[in-house]
């Protein structure tokens, strides 16, 4: 067995247990949620595997390039699901999480997989793997609150007579997953920050990154002071939520393309 | 916020103190629309700083964008090409500071007389003070910290380095014993161990210049010519930018990473001289092919420059390639001529010594016995890192137990989309 394999083997698992997930929202036979259930587990704890893996056979921790980041990112959307799931029984939670993560996975595998060596600065720091792996926690944690945000605005019309108690559950998932994506991404900024500091001696710079991560903490810092401070449920919280989930997007793959003016600046 | 407010001026004593003009204007700079809209400039600020280009001259714009100028100038004068050091981007960042301060002494003084904190007081402690201890942090740093380098000679004793205001004397003598390099044996084969370092050679018959620079995308470095130390003619030297897979948008002249992977790892230099002043494009995988700056710096045939990357592991040449594994120097610390450290300077492994770090950042390929040390002091750290240990605390004590998922009960009883009362 090759480890690609093991990768390979996930992301069919996961795009089973999609469709099992939408065929379930139509036809409620326990075993097919039962089913669904079983794959993705395994198909996580095969992705696990997968990470493990590569980290024995590159001798680091894998979260140093595109494609890596982007396998950590699914892995941990699954990760939530499964946490969120111990609590609420969400009938659209399984097939959101699955589908973010089949995409994330999808998009992933159009990048180089070779293992690739590292720069200098990059080698060997405990700082940086906790920065990563704590950023991309935080980063799947507002990916479930997002799809859940969506899920509430759709749902929260009167038109729709959802029952209470459903609309009570997405609300809170909404908000409980954007609390623990929050400390996951301060502790991502916070560890990201100490390292800058003991790799080239300056633990902010400003630079687009950095200062949209900044943007991003000030978003959900907003969405939890409204919605645990101020008590606001509902839309206001969800928009937050989705605004909040489009600037993790920004942070984390469209900085490079913000500039205008292009061609002309210093490139700082 | 103003729920919680409401309750805590109904708490015991805040009734009956009528405090003058204390108590409404604690209000006005303690209220959550001050925190809006401070934290909306902010965010608004920090955009801009991110989207418009940063700390550049743009009078160098006035031809490319011809009807623009008047837009662009505005933008300039008003600081939105320099957002993170311009006066009124500091201003906000104070104001920001005290409306949290302002948040911590309503909200405490109210836990005082009420006689309890609890959980949650705690961790709104914890969370604000956090904020003003690292934004406090960042001021100490900004007016007393300092940065700059020294170039020093296996056997040379320097007290002196050139900051970035002039030059800076050290509370102590740096004296470097030995500085060494230590390479990697690698044939242009694909190597899963790890590579070197990226490096940028740069050679001028004119200036009497070859060297080898492992340089650090932003960390200005100086080059002297060859066996002089101090020169008028040494040559400035900025790596700006580096993309590990470039690509450039034809229409918009924007330039990208396609992938992180290092399939066309590219670096923008620019490099100030006696004479010269060139920026512009080097490429890992085409050492020929060079794309200047549109700015129109005046190119120079006397300088050539080599950009070879550690990462970029195919650069066929057929020869054995030697990359650099890792470099340090071995440095001891003097005071009234006795050593008081002596310790090895490594990257990402930086010597501290009384509030200063050194860090290996640079050196001489053709004369192995200078080595280059950025030096900085930044005395806001220890307040910034407790701030950092603060705001993971109160996150924990605020997010991490029960009060908090009480009040989304609590909140959500309410009819969708309602306020609480
Ligand atoms: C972006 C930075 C932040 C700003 C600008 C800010 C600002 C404020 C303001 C203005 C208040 C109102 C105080 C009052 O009305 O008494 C407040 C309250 C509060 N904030 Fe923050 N805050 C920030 C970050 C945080 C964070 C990260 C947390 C943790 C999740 C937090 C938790 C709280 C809590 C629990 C309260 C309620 C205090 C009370 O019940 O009186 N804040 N904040």
């Amino acid at each position: 067995m090759t480890m690609k394999l093991l990768f390979d083997l996930s992301l069919c698992g996961y795009a089973i247990a999609l469709l099992m997930s939408v065929v379930y929202l139509f036809a409620r036979r326990r075993y097919i949620d039962l089913t669904a259930n079983a794959l993705l587990g395994v198909s996580h704890v095969m992705q696990f595997a997968y990470i493990v893996w590569r980290w024995i056979a590159a001798w680091r921790p894998p979260f140093s390039n595109m494609f890596e980041s982007l396998v950590l990112f699914s892995w941990a959307i699954v990760l939530i699901y499964f946490l969120v799931r111990i609590r609420f029984t969400l009938l659209t939670l399984r097939p959101t999480s699955a589908l973010m993560a089949v995409l994330v996975l999808a998009y992933a595998s159009s990048f180089e997989s070779d293992i690739e060596p590292l720069l200098p600065a990059l080698r060997n720091s405990w700082w940086l793997t906790v920065h990563v792996f704590t950023c991309f926690l935080g980063y799947a944690g507002f990916a479930v609150s997002f799809a859940s945000a969506i899920h509430y605005l759709v749902i929260s019309r009167p038109a729709r007579h959802t029952s209470e108690q459903t609309i009570l559950d997405v609300d809170a998932v909404m908000s409980k997953t954007a609390a623990f994506g929050f400390i996951f991404l301060t502790i991502g900024i916070i560890t990201g920050s100490v390292w800058a500091n003991t790799a080239w001696g300056r633990y902010w710079q400003w630079d687009p990154k950095e200062t949209w991560s900044l943007i991003t903490w000030f978003v959900y810092a907003a969405f939890l002071h409204c919605r645990y401070m101020r008590g606001w449920s509902g839309p206001v919280a969800a928009w937050i939520s989705i605004v909040g989930f489009v600037f993790v997007l920004i942070t984390f793959l469209g900085v490079n393309l913000l500039r205008i003016f292009s061609g002309l600046h210093s490139y700082a | 916020m103003t729920d919680k407010s409401v309750n805590s001026q109904s708490g015991p004593g805040r009734s009956s103190s009528g405090r003058g003009i204390y108590q409404p204007m604690l209000g006005v700079l303690a209220s959550s629309k001050m925190a809006t809209v401070i934290g909306s400039l902010i965010v608004l600020a920090c955009i801009a700083g991110t989207v418009l280009p940063q700390g550049v001259d743009v009078s160098s714009f006035a031809g490319t964008y011809p009807g623009w100028e008047g837009p662009i100038r505005l933008i300039d004068s008003v600081g939105l090409t320099r957002v993170f050091g311009v006066w009124w981007f500091i201003v906000l960042l104070i104001l920001f500071s005290i409306n949290i301060s302002a948040c911590l002494v309503r909200r405490m003084s109210a836990s005082l007389r009420a006689g309890r904190m609890g959980v949650s007081g705690w961790g709104f402690l914890l969370t604000h003070v956090s904020m003003v201890l690292i934004l406090g942090g960042a001021v100490i740093g900004g007016v007393f910290g300092v940065s700059g380098h020294m170039n020093i000679r296996e056997g040379q004793t320097i007290t002196e380095f050139a900051g970035t205001r002039g030059r800076l004397e050290l509370p102590f003598a740096v004296r470097l014993l030995d500085f060494g390099i230590e390479y990697y044996e690698q044939t242009g084969k694909k190597s899963d161990a790890g590579a070197g370092a990226d490096t940028l050679d740069i050679a001028s018959a004119d200036l009497h210049i070859t060297t080898q620079l492992v340089f650090t995308v932003g960390v200005p470095v100086t080059v002297y010519p060859d066996g002089e130390h101090a020169s008028t003619n040494a040559l400035h030297v900025l790596v700006s930018r580096h993309v590990p897979d470039f690509v450039i948008d034809t229409t918009t002249k924007e330039i990208s990473s396609r992938s992180g992977a290092p399939n066309n790892p590219a670096i923008f230099v620019s490099v100030n001289g006696p004479g010269l002043s060139i920026a512009k494009w080097l490429f890992a995988r085409h050492p020929g092919f060079e794309m200047s700056h549109p700015s129109g710096a005046k190119p120079t045939d006397s300088l050539k420059m080599v950009y070879r990357s550690g990462a970029a592991n195919t650069i066929d040449t057929g020869a054995t390639q030697r990359h650099i594994k890792s470099y340090k120097s071995m440095v001891q610390l003097l005071e009234a001529g006795k050593v008081v450290v002596e310790a090895a300077v490594e990257v990402n492994h930086p010597v501290r010594h009384k509030g200063y770090t050194l860090y290996q950042s640079g050196y001489n390929q053709d004369d192995l016995t200078w080595s280059t040390l950025q030096i900085v002091k930044d005395p806001g750290v220890p307040a910034v890192y407790a701030g950092f240990i603060c705001l993971i605390g109160g996150l924990i004590l605020l997010l991490g137990f029960k009060p908090a998922a009480k009040r989304t009960s609590d909140a959500t009883r309410l009819p969708v989309g309602e306020k609480r009362p």
